[in-house]
């Protein structure tokens, strides 16, 4: 493989993600010291009752606004415009090789047609600077279909992105995007 | 003089004495409970070695070669899984023997299926070479370039079938008594109770033990297909699984199982930590509401595991998206909250085993937004199959699951010494697990970030500093649990000969209580009677042809002559049992029916078994009789376990056989 760095949207998850969990820590941090003295529990149910409503409609909204992005931001080619000239590579997967045709494109948007010769692959892109783009699964008897726009030109890396036996780390590919 | 657990623990300074309950246990639930954790712990150990080794190989630490590697994988997370299994069977049996009545006898053939199917996979892996993953993703294990011989993949699905059959044999046990003591499946559930048609419900281990119960039996029904279509495949080279199908079916099994063990272990979590606490865990409604929502989101959320198989329908891909996310709703609201309630303000009483139950919740907790941020499809798509993934699950099945397991081992050590652990082993060992727990699955999540692939043998260059520092946790991690297991061996030794432990008189032998059985009514045999004559147009000649054209139709008709069969066995005998009432109890023959008698079904729907027969006219209709019989005997059989359990099994055999027909052809 190739050094990888950080790029959008991981950068954004992995904040939120520690963002979210220092504030449980923090919670149970409390939580645990809040133990050290006594409270009746009639007191703590009457304002936890309280708070636990607050918390419910909080969660519900999070998770709603989460779901509902989410559908408009869906990688399945079906559900995004007809992209006109999109670029086809063809892509197959095998124990432990890519076939990618053609393997040399046009800055642009492309579509990758993606399938398997024996077991499940997954094909995992990775930009010329080493940021993880996306990934699509090949398994054998489908053809799955990813659009997706590579406008940096040079040097793409496909790497395997399903265990498929002892050499499934070792299966890599180069997509070239030429310059403009 | 006796010293209770209570007692010890009451001698400690500033805490309030525990009201209540240290609910005693029976000799027999004691037992059982050490036999299922200490298995469980055991198998923690091994697999934590082998777990280190791996982490250390990808930090270039230690060597492993390539096709080692991924043989140790194989072998840890089905190990693991076993693991966590038993010891969260093992608990939730422990707090629910108390409350409605359990063989410890059948818990023991449960018991028996997951250990002998762990020892196949092990054997299969490390001398067999086999290592496709524990998920085994069809054709995977028949494209082996030469890693494996077919022996191997055999006993490594035989093994699996084991593992499933064990866990399907507790689902049963579960939910046959829960809706037999609560008055059918509605009751159990709490639902009139929810309607408000009932001031009871049934105890919130209860309620929780239907739910998994239930989603277990369905989630096994899909293993049981998908497994025996692997043992097909593996006899018969001209067997053709579909592997789209082959893929929803391992997770629908794999992925429900996986996430059934820390319901199992929220179940045990609502009698033991009152125990800490002194404030008792009751059914609520919004508690009998959460477990309702679990059941229906715990079932549907497993296609999360083909976002990136753009093949796989669109609605399925939803449908997971929405399950996904919904299932946080009862766990963070309900179970998580009232726990943060319970101990509020309670005098908490901080020994060694309250300490890893209180920190359990947090790994379920940052898990559990690990897993729902990865649960939307956009960010899915830059995250599956990257470290992020085993770095979510390690969180709730190292940071939750086996705290908990841990926890529950302290509990029963506490319990059987009369003492706690010393206070710097109850500080030392939880900083531990927490400080090398967070670091090792840190690691981990920076690095899926970062775009790193799971799952492999080594890792992208310039990353190498993550892999020693997510070694290093897990060198801490070992440290704690060896210092947890010293000190508990030390304690059990020293308690040794002094009878600390008050224990109850062995409970009532279950009750002859008499059986509601499938069917009772008019109209329902009328159903039956309607549904038995569909199926046997199955039998007649011109579908015997039309079954000829293609495997999945051959495999449809056989499903259908199975139906036959059951819906005649499973009318008869509710027929007589009206006449001559059955009694409770579910007997070996039954259980052995039930669970046998479907899967092979499944075995004999292997071309290279039923071709030959084709040729000879008296054979071949033989063959359909003989799956007729085989659903007689189950529809038969079902009966035995009352009317909730007996539809839930016939249907679910059925619905194997319908499920084969779906992706297997040849
Ligand atoms: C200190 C303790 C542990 C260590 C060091 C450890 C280490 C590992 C490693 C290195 C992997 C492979 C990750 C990859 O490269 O994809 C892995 C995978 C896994 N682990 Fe653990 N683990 C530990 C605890 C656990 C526990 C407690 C469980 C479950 C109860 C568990 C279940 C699994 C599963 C299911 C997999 C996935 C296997 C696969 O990809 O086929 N692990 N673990
Ligand atoms: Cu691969």
């Amino acid at each position: 493989m190739r050094e990888l760095t950080y790029s959008e949207p991981q950068i954004w998850i992995a904040i939120a993600f520690v963002i979210i969990s220092a504030l449980l820590v923090t919670a149970f941090v409390a939580i645990g010291r809040s133990s050290r003295r006594e409270v009746p529990f009639e007191q703590v149910k009457a304002i936890g009752y309280g708070v636990r409503t607050w918390w419910l409609v909080g969660l519900v909204t999070v998770l709603t606004v989460g779901v509902v992005v989410s559908l408009f931001m869906l990688p399945y080619s079906n559900a995004q415009e007809p992209v006109g000239a999109a670029q086809e590579i063809a892509v197959k997967g095998g124990q432990y090789y890519w076939t990618v045709a053609p393997n040399e494109v046009a800055p642009g948007r492309v579509r990758f047609s993606v399938t398997s010769a024996d077991v499940n692959h997954g094909l995992g892109i990775y930009s010329p600077k080493g940021h993880m783009l996306g990934s699509v699964q090949a398994m054998p008897g489908y053809e799955n279909e990813l659009d997706i726009q590579l406008d940096e030109p040079g040097e793409y890396l496909l790497s395997c992105l399903e265990m498929c036996g002892a050499g499934h780390h070792k299966m890599h590919a180069i997509l070239k995007v030429a310059e403009r | 003089m006796h010293a209770t657990a209570t007692e010890v623990v009451q001698q400690q300074p500033q805490t309030h004495p525990l009201p209540h309950e240290q609910g005693p246990a029976t000799v027999v639930e004691r037992r059982v409970a050490w036999l299922c954790a200490g298995t469980g712990v055991a198998l923690f150990l091994v697999m934590m070695l082998l777990g280190i080794a791996m982490r250390m190989s990808q930090a270039d630490l230690v060597g492993i070669p390539d096709a080692w590697y991924y043989r140790l994988l194989t072998l840890h997370g089905a190990g693991m899984l076993v693991g966590a299994l038993l010891v969260m069977m093992g608990a939730l049996w422990f707090v629910l023997r108390p409350v409605v009545e359990m063989s410890a006898k059948r818990l023991l053939w449960a018991y028996g299926g997951l250990v002998v199917g762990a020892v196949l996979v092990l054997v299969a892996s490390l001398v067999g070479g086999f290592a496709t993953g524990w998920t085994f993703l069809s054709p995977l294990p028949f494209h082996p370039l030469g890693g494996w011989a077919t022996w191997a993949t055999a006993t490594f699905f035989v093994g699996m079938l084991l593992v499933g059959a064990g866990f399907f044999l507790y689902c049963i046990e579960l939910f046959t008594v829960t809706t037999n003591r609560y008055g059918g499946l509605g009751g159990a559930l709490g639902i009139p109770y929810l309607l408000g048609r009932s001031e009871q419900a049934p105890p919130p281990q209860a309620i929780a033990a239907t739910v998994i119960a239930l989603d277990g039996m369905i989630a096994s029904a899909g293993g049981t297909a998908i497994v025996v279509a692997m043992l097909n495949r593996t006899i018969d080279d001209g067997v053709v699984i579909n592997a789209l199908w082959a893929k929803n079916l391992t997770y629908f099994w794999g992925h429900t199982i996986a996430n059934l063990i820390i319901y199992l272990a929220a179940g045990a979590i609502y009698v033991l930590l009152p125990r800490y606490a002194g404030r008792a865990w009751k059914t609520t409604k919004p508690l009998a509401l959460g477990w309702l929502a679990t059941l229906l989101f715990v079932a549907t959320a497993f296609s999360h595991h083909l976002y990136m198989d753009f093949a796989q329908p669109g609605w399925a891909q939803y449908v997971s998206m929405g399950a996904s996310s919904a299932a946080a709703i009862p766990v963070a609201v309900v179970t998580i909250y009232t726990g943060m309630m319970l101990i509020w303000g309670s005098l908490y009483r901080w020994t060694l085993a309250s300490t890893l139950f209180y920190l359990g919740f947090l790994g379920w907790a940052i898990g559990g937004v690990g897993a729902v941020l990865d649960s939307l499809i956009p960010v899915n798509f830059t995250l599956h199959n990257t470290l992020w993934v085993p770095a979510h699950f390690h969180t709730y099945l190292l940071l939750g699951v086996m705290m908990w397991a841990l926890a529950f081992v302290a509990h029963l050590t506490e319990r059987a010494a009369g003492r706690a652990a010393p206070r710097w082993v109850a500080i030392a060992v939880p900083a531990l697990l927490v400080v090398g727990g967070y670091l090792f699955v840190g690691a981990w999540y920076a690095a899926g970030a970062l775009g790193v692939p799971r799952r492999y043998a080594e890792h992208p260059p310039g990353t190498q500093a993550y892999d020693v520092v997510g070694s290093v946790g897990a060198l801490l991690v070992l440290a704690g649990v060896v210092l947890f297991l010293v000190t508990t061996v030390r304690l059990l030794l020293q308690a040794r000969g002094r009878r600390a432990e008050t224990l109850a008189p062995e409970r009532d032998p279950e009750p002859r209580r008499v059986l509601v059985p499938p069917v009772t009514t008019n109209a329902g045999f009328a159903v039956v009677s309607g549904l038995a004559v569909v199926c046997a147009l199955s039998l007649l000649p011109e579908a015997v042809e039309l079954a000829e054209r293609s495997a999945e139709a051959h495999h449809l008709s056989h499903a259908a002559q199975f139906a036959l069969g059951g819906l005649v066995g499973l009318g008869v005998a509710s027929r007589l049992a009206l006449v001559r009432p059955v009694y409770g109890g579910m007997t070996w023959w039954a259980l052995l029916a039930v669970v046998a008698a479907p899967v092979v079904m499944l075995l004999v729907m292997t071309p290279a078994i039923y071709d030959p027969l084709e040729g000879n006219e008296p054979l071949h209709l033989l063959f359909h009789w003989g799956i007729v019989v085989l659903g007689l005997i189950t529809g038969w059989a079902s009966v035995r376990f009352g009317r909730a359990s007996g539809v839930a099994i016939f249907v679910l055999s059925v619905a194997m056989g319908l499920a084969f027909a779906g992706g297997v052809g040849g």
